[in-house]
């Protein structure tokens, strides 16, 4: 009997034997859905995972299973709109509070995906199959080249191609890049009627330097704002939201967030404990809502915790001990071979800065109010908005997981994202007077940014680094 | 004895270097399809030329664009940490590398250690590099590459070439022909249109031309693109005597350093 490669791909991500007879056959239609060949389930199951991922650690396995399942969720979700079931999408960044709370609410009721950055990430990431996707959106009106990123070109690609339904409503944000909101507005102006929007947006209008979560107008603006878009959500999918679940999930999210600090120091151990994607995906639930529920990533995540503390303890790593440690300012597992050269050429980027958080991050929320609490926690963050600010997080990060210098860039397919990064790593260089690098490329989509174009930039830093730290 | 050998995409190249860091031989070859026979050529080549046989040679380092492919190499480093070191052995006093090669550019900043603090590289194209002034040269203005530079040092009104895109400079260029524009004029223009595209790539990664700057590569062959840099930093440039040495000569010292 020929092997099973989609059942090998599921025990490969962690499923249990007692899962199979429920899971495999959705995982086949899934696959069919997204354009997924046999071979793509083989190249991923034999080539791809194992390459990439640390799939002998048990919680990684069940890590890359959440993605999965996950999946599986978001090819059904138009069997869901059929039944009824309320239909919310987002983009990143945005503050997943609100539709974690309306999954609590009203778990049977309400589907919620940002659905673009996780295709990304699956389709690339797992199978380095996003180019159908890319291209369709390019054939259709968005052209190659043009600023709109991966993400807003896999979200209409999606639609497009019927891997998923229109929204009840899209509730986007434009608290960093405004391409955003203006491809949903394209999405429904040329292609979907039905595809409703509310946007979101925070201007970028405070002095550079400015500690934003501190200036009382800028934390009240901000909640305002979301009030009126969780509102509007609200009232647009009939499905009403008491604040103290708002609460609630932010426990959850301190919870998790607290586990991924956790999570942080280890891999920022030397040596290195876990490899940078396997240990990146993690933080997806912060970003991204995940219509399955944070609880398998949990457990997951609490599996992987205690594998590699005791790698940490056995002195285990996938780099020397002493080998020059960068943070980076962001790594996606959608492009997982950045990272993979690097680890490759002797030197560990554990971590993204994008992801891990200060210690202000760390601590609850100063406001009992969900919205002023809600905002306050984006506003510590200062993420791409207030390079200033910024700045000063990065190089607490730098000193707490005591890194060697860092790597920013990487993000030119986006003008809003890619073009603080210079300034950033100027201002990070004079603060630490550590060793700042800047890479030109793409890490959502790597067709014009192959490993052959890179390759050279990358071993030249891990070269450098090398030297400087003998 | 110490070899480094730096396989290019126009050029491969290699030097010996002996105990003392003295160069007893620079070779140099056109790199063929297959870079590991390259490689191979370039180093018998320079063994035959210091009459050593390969059983002399303690280390040898790999560098450049087909480094991967020369397999005889006990090391592979990346072309910019040898360019590098290379430089900073001729020039002990540089800051600044600006390397333009067959199919790349790149420019370097090193501190006063010679250690490379930042670099920027061409990416995703070749304008603007040896290829850009080989195709426009030798198919357009049916000159020899190596008569490109002295003439365009005649040129009194230089052309602007508006593109530095190897394939919309061609058209460029036959448009100034076709309005008789003289060819010196049309040669330092293109010299000006490689410095332009260089500096600014520079300028972009925030390296600020801090001197003593050194110009190497094939194109710093170019007397009419160096005399372009010149004019468009407003700095001294210098060249190395052998100005596609460098790589080679650096993956030759780390060679010795590694063994």
């Amino acid at each position: 009997m020929a092997k099973d490669i989609y059942e090998d791909f599921l025990r490969l991500t962690g499923f249990e034997e007692d899962e199979m007879s429920e899971y495999l056959p959705q995982w086949r239609k899934a696959s069919e859905r997204l354009g997924l060949t046999e071979d793509d389930v083989r190249f991923a199951t034999q080539e791809q995972l194992p390459t990439y991922f640390a799939i002998e650690l048990e919680g990684i396995r069940k890590l890359l299973g959440c993605f999965v399942k996950e999946t599986i969720d978001l090819t059904k979700a138009s069997e869901y709109k059929e039944r009824g079931v309320k239909i919310v999408y987002g983009i990143l960044p945005a503050i997943l509070h609100f539709y974690y709370a309306l999954k609590l609410t009203a778990p049977g009721k309400v589907y919620v995906s940002f659905p673009d950055i996780f295709l990304t990430l699956v389709m690339n990431g797992f199978f380095h199959k996003l180019s159908p996707l890319l291209e369709e959106a390019e054939r259709t009106g968005i052209p190659y080249g043009c600023r709109h990123c991966a993400l807003n070109k896999t979200r209409y690609a999606a639609r497009r191609l019927d891997i998923i339904p229109s929204p009840d409503i899209s509730w986007i944000w434009g608290f960093i890049c405004d391409e955003g909101p203006k491809t949903d507005e394209f999405i429904r102006i040329y292609h979907d009627p039905e595809w409703k929007t509310y946007i979101t947006r925070l201007p970028h209008d405070q002095p550079l330097g400015t500690v934003e979560d501190e200036v009382m107008d800028r934390v009240e603006y901000l909640a305002k704002q979301m009030k009126d878009g969780f509102e509007s959500a609200q009232r647009e999918i009939g499905i009403k939201v008491e604040e103290k679940k708002i609460s609630e999930v932010i426990a959850i999210w301190h919870r998790y967030a607290a586990k991924l600090a956790e999570l942080a120091l280890l891999m920022s151990a030397d040596p290195q404990p876990l490899g940078a994607v396997s240990g990146r995906l993690f933080w997806e639930p912060l970003f991204t809502p995940f219509n399955t529920g944070i609880e398998g990533m949990e457990k997951a995540l609490d599996i992987t915790i205690r594998e590699v503390r005791q790698r940490v303890a056995n002195k285990e790593g996938i780099l020397p001990k002493g080998a020059p440690k960068l943070l980076i300012y962001s790594i996606h597992p959608s492009v997982p071979w950045i990272a993979k050269v690097f680890e490759e050429n002797g030197v560990g980027i554990p971590l993204s800065e994008f992801f891990i958080l200060t210690k202000k991050q760390l601590m609850p929320p100063s406001f009992e109010d969900p919205y002023m609490a809600a905002a306050e926690g984006w506003l510590r963050t200062s993420a791409m908005v207030n390079p200033g600010y910024q700045a000063e997080q990065i190089c607490e990060k730098i000193e707490t997981h005591k890194f060697d210098g860092a790597v920013f860039g990487l993000m030119d397919f986006d003008r809003w994202l890619g073009s603080p990064h210079r300034l950033l790593s100027r201002m990070v260089e004079e603060k630490t007077k550590l060793p700042v690098f800047y890479i030109e490329g793409d890490n959502w989509d790597d067709r014009d940014y192959s490993l052959e174009a890179l390759r050279t930039r990358i071993e030249s830093i891990c070269e450098i680094m090398k030297m400087r730290k003998a | 004895m110490f070899a480094g050998i730096d396989i290019g995409s126009v050029a491969t190249k290699a030097v010996i270097i002996n105990q003392r860091e003295e160069i007893l031989v620079f070779s140099q070859i056109s790199t063929s399809y297959d870079r590991e026979q390259s490689g191979a050529d370039v180093f018998k080549l320079a063994l035959e030329k210091s009459q050593k046989s390969a059983e002399d040679i303690e280390y040898i380092v790999s560098t450049g664009y087909g480094r991967r492919a020369f397999t005889s190499s006990d090391k592979v480093l990346p072309e910019i940490v040898c360019h590098a070191r290379g430089t900073k052995f001729l020039f002990p006093a540089v800051r600044t590398i600006i390397d333009i090669g067959g199919q790349d550019s790149k420019v370097m900043q090193l501190d006063e250690q010679g250690m490379v603090t930042r670099f920027e590289m061409n990416d995703k194209c070749a304008a603007g590099t040896g290829r850009f002034l080989e195709v426009l040269t030798e198919r357009i203005l049916n000159l020899p590459i190596e008569e490109l530079g002295p003439l365009s040092l005649k040129s009194k009104k230089p052309c602007t070439l508006s593109s530095i895109c190897t394939v919309f400079a061609e058209s460029e260029i036959i448009s100034f022909l076709s309005e008789h524009k003289a060819k010196e004029d049309i040669a330092y223009g293109m010299s000006k249109a490689i410095a332009k595209r260089v500096i600014a790539m520079g300028v972009g990664g925030q390296i600020n031309f801090e001197e003593l700057i050194v110009f190497s590569g094939g194109v710093a062959k170019n007397i009419g693109v160096v005399k372009a840099i010149e004019e468009e930093l407003g700095k001294k440039v210098i060249t190395p005597k052998q100005p596609q040495i460098t790589a080679a000569l650096g993956a030759a010292i780390f060679a010795k350093e590694q063994s």
